[in-house]
C-alpha cells in the first residue's frame, strides 16, 4: 500500500514539476430549481399542495494540471445545507505507464453506465431507487484509487477498470447498526472492478454493455461483508442533431451479510427510455424496482414518465418527471416535479 | 490447449492486425481534412474519419467506438478553432500517449476574431474566429501545410512522397479554380440568407455578401420576430436565395421561401456531403453552381 502511495505521489507530483500553467480552469455554475406535489401521507405538510424546493448548485472546476493530468472539483450546495465536496479528483490521462487511466480522489465511480452521471444530466430527474437503496443518495461517490485500460479487440471497445474505494457509499445506506465509536469510520477499503465493451451496430447506432462488481467490509467491527453486482446495457441511435432514441437498462444483486449471521440477497434493477425530437424536446419513461439491501422482504417500485424542453440551446432546460412510488412502507403516492436546469459556463460534450 | 492458444492468437490478430500494414494510421475530426490527409498521404496512410460529410460539426457525440479509432492511431486531425472540441474529449479518452495531434489551423488567418468579450449573450460565438476555414481555397495552402508538416515529422523517410503529392495537388486545384472563375462570376456581388455563419470564407471566396441569417445568434433558433425581420429584408432586397446547411430542419427556410419567393438551396460544408468520393474542387463547384442556378 505504501509502495502504491509512493508511487501515486511520484505519478501526479512530480511529473508536472517542470512549471504551472498561466490559464485559468473551465468554471461551470449548474443550477437546479425544482416544485413538486404529490400525495405521501408521511410528507404530510408537503401533501397534495404545490412546494417550492430550495435550491441547489453545483459548482464544476477542470483543467489541466500539466500535459499529462487532469484535475476535477465538483462542489455541491443543497438548499440552506453547508457546501459539499461532491467530487475532488485527478486523472492521469497519457504518459501513464502501460497506457493506463489512472483516476484518484472521491469520486461518481463508474459502476454501471448511469452511476458517473450527474442527476442534472439525467433525463429524468431522480436517481434510480437501487442506487439509493444499494448505494445511497449519491450513489456510489467514494474516495478511491482506480486504474483503467482500453483493450480493443478488433472494432470493439472493450476497458477493463479497477479501483479501491474507502467503502464509505456502501456503509451510508446501512443504518441500522450504530456502534458506541459512532462517528469513526466502520467500513474497510473494498474493491471495484468493471469490464464494458461497446461497439457500432451503424453509422448512428452504438450499444455498449457492462458488468461491474464491488465488495467491501462495510461493517469492520462486526465482520460484516456487503457485495454489488451491476450488468447494464445502453443503445443509443442518433441519426441527425435533431432526434435520437436511447435505452439503458441496469440490474443489481445485493448481497449483504447481517448480524444474524446469514447472507440477505436482494436485487434492483430499472430501464428507461427517451426519444428526442425536434432537438429540443425529449420524453421518456422509466421503470425501477429494488429490494431493501439487507432485507429484501422490503421493496419499493417506481415507473414515471418524463418530458424535457430546453428553450434555447442546451444551456437551459425544462423537465417535467410524473410517476407513482411504492415506497418500502406505506402506501403508494403520486408526485409531479417540474425542475428547471441551468448550466452557466464552457459547453463540454457529453458522453456516450 | 491448442483451442486457448487459436483464441489468443486471434485476439492480438485483432488487436494489431492494423498496425501490420505499417502504414501511418491517421484520425481526422472531418471528412475535409480527411480528403487533405488523403491527397497528401495517399497509400502510406490509413484513414479513419469521425464525423460524417454531412454532420453537424458542432454536435458530434462522444462514442466509444470514435475512441478505439483513436486508440489506434499514430496521428489526429482537427480543425481547432473550438469548432470540434469534442475530438479533445475523445483524444483523451483514448489512452494513447503516443497519438500526434495536428491543429490545422495552425496556419490559418481566421476571420471574424471577435474584439469584444464573447460570452453567450453572442451566441455560440468562437472565441478564436470563425472555424469553417476550409471553405475558401484560399486556405487549402496553409491547412495541408500543418498536415504535411506533421506527416513528415512522423514519417520523415517518405517526405519526398508527400511534398510531390501536395505539389500535384495544389497544382491542379489551382488550374481547377481557372475553369471555375465564370461560375463564381455569376454569384459575385449578390446577396444571400445563410441558415448559419459556416460561410464567411466561402463568401470571400466567392465575392458574395451575407445579408443576413436565419439564426439571430450562431446556435440560438429564429424567434418570430425574427423571421418576421428576414422576411421583411428578402422582400425589400429583392433576396434570391436562402442558403442553408445538409443537417437543418428545412421547415423555417422553406417557410420563409414561401413567403417571400425566394429559393432554398442547400450548400454541403464539407467535402463528401454531395456525393461520395468527390474531389475538393468537385465540391466546391457543386456548391458554387447550386448558388449560380438559385441566383438567376
Amino acid at each position: 500500500m505504501r509502495l502504491c502511495s509512493l508511487g501515486l505521489f511520484l505519478v501526479f507530483a512530480i511529473s508536472p514539476a517542470a512549471g504551472q500553467t498561466t490559464l485559468n480552469p473551465d468554471i461551470s455554475l449548474v443550477g437546479d430549481l425544482r416544485m413538486f406535489s404529490h400525495n405521501d401521507d408521511t410528507r404530510a405538510d408537503e401533501s397534495e399542495r404545490f412546494n417550492l424546493v430550495d435550491p441547489q448548485m453545483e459548482l464544476v472546476i477542470g483543467g489541466y494540471l500539466n500535459p499529462y493530468v487532469r484535475a476535477d472539483a465538483t462542489i455541491a450546495w443543497e438548499g440552506q445545507h453547508a457546501a459539499e465536496i461532491e467530487e475532488l479528483y485527478m486523472t492521469g490521462l497519457r504518459g501513464m505507464p502501460l497506457g493506463l487511466n489512472i483516476r484518484a480522489g472521491k469520486y461518481r465511480l463508474e459502476f454501471g453506465k448511469l452511476n458517473p452521471v450527474h442527476p442534472h444530466a439525467y433525463s429524468f430527474i431522480f436517481q434510480p431507487l437501487p442506487h439509493r437503496l444499494f448505494f445511497g443518495e449519491h450513489g456510489l461517490n467514494d474516495m478511491a484509487v482506480r486504474i483503467n485500460r482500453i483493450f480493443p479487440i478488433g472494432h470493439i471497445y472493450t476497458e477493463l477498470s479497477g479501483a479501491v474505494l474507502k467503502g464509505e457509499a456502501i456503509r451510508a445506506d446501512e443504518h441500522e447498526h450504530e456502534h458506541e465509536n459512532a462517528g469513526e469510520s466502520e467500513a474497510s477499503p473494498g474493491i471495484m472492478a468493471r469490464f464494458a465493451g461497446a461497439g457500432a451496430l451503424s453509422e448512428d447506432g452504438e450499444l455498449a454493455i457492462g458488468i461491474s462488481g464491488l465488495t467491501t467490509e462495510y461493517d469492520r467491527v462486526e465482520d460484516l461483508r456487503a457485495s454489488v453486482i451491476g450488468i447494464d446495457l445502453k443503445y443509443k441511435w442518433k441519426p441527425t442533431r435533431y432526434r435520437s432514441f436511447q435505452f439503458e437498462a441496469e440490474g443489481l444483486l445485493s448481497r449483504r451479510a447481517t448480524p444474524e449471521e446469514e447472507t440477505v440477497e436482494s436485487l434492483g434493477g430499472y430501464a428507461y427510455f427517451d426519444y428526442r425530437f425536434r432537438q429540443r424536446f425529449n420524453v421518456g419513461a422509466i421503470l425501477e424496482f429494488a429490494q431493501e439491501p439487507g432485507d429484501n422482504e422490503h421493496d419499493s417500485r417506481r415507473w414515471s414518465i418524463f418530458f424535457g424542453y430546453a428553450p434555447i440551446e442546451e444551456t437551459s432546460l425544462l423537465r417535467l418527471v410524473a410517476g407513482q412510488t411504492k415506497p418500502t412502507e406505506g402506501e403508494s403516492f403520486w408526485e409531479a416535479t417540474i425542475q428547471a436546469v441551468f448550466s452557466l459556463g464552457p459547453h463540454l460534450p457529453h458522453n456516450f | 490447449m491448442s483451442g486457448k492458444i487459436f483464441f489468443l492468437a486471434m485476439i492480438v490478430l485483432l488487436s494489431f492486425g492494423s498496425a501490420l500494414s505499417g502504414n501511418i494510421r491517421a484520425v481526422c475530426s472531418t471528412a475535409d481534412l480527411a480528403y487533405f490527409a488523403r491527397v497528401i498521404g495517399g497509400d502510406k496512410l490509413d484513414i479513419e474519419t469521425i464525423a460524417t460529410p454531412v454532420s453537424d460539426l458542432h454536435y458530434v457525440e462522444i462514442r466509444p467506438s470514435f475512441i478505439l479509432k483513436l486508440k489506434k492511431a499514430d496521428i489526429a486531425f482537427k480543425v481547432g478553432l473550438e469548432l470540434d472540441m469534442w475530438m479533445d474529449k475523445l483524444i483523451d479518452g483514448s489512452q494513447n500517449g503516443r497519438l500526434k495531434v495536428v491543429d490545422c489551423s495552425k496556419y490559418i488567418e481566421p476571420l471574424e476574431v471577435p474584439t469584444f468579450k464573447a460570452d453567450a449573450r453572442y451566441g455560440d460565438l468562437h472565441r478564436f474566429g470563425n472555424p469553417h476555414y476550409w471553405l475558401t481555397p484560399a486556405n487549402v495552402e496553409p491547412i495541408t501545410r500543418a498536415v504535411i508538416e506533421a506527416l513528415t515529422e512522423l514519417d520523415p523517410a517518405n517526405e519526398s512522397y508527400y511534398l510531390n503529392n501536395r505539389r500535384v495537388f495544389l497544382s491542379e486545384l489551382e488550374n481547377g479554380l481557372d475553369s471555375l472563375k465564370p461560375s463564381v462570376g455569376e454569384i459575385t456581388g449578390k446577396e444571400v440568407i445563410f441558415y448559419h455563419n459556416s460561410w464567411p470564407y466561402f463568401a470571400s471566396f466567392g465575392g458574395i455578401v451575407s445579408a443576413g441569417f436565419i439564426e439571430p445568434f450562431p446556435g440560438i433558433p429564429p424567434s418570430p420576430s425574427h423571421l418576421a425581420k428576414l422576411t421583411q429584408l428578402i422582400k425589400s432586397r429583392k433576396i434570391k436565395a436562402i442558403a442553408m446547411e445538409p443537417y437543418f430542419d428545412r421547415r423555417i427556410p422553406d417557410k420563409l421561401a414561401a413567403d417571400t419567393g425566394a429559393k432554398v438551396i442547400v450548400l454541403y460544408p464539407s467535402i463528401g456531403g454531395r456525393r461520395d468520393g468527390e474531389s475538393y474542387l468537385e465540391w466546391l463547384k457543386g456548391n458554387v453552381d447550386a448558388l449560380a442556378e438559385a441566383l438567376k
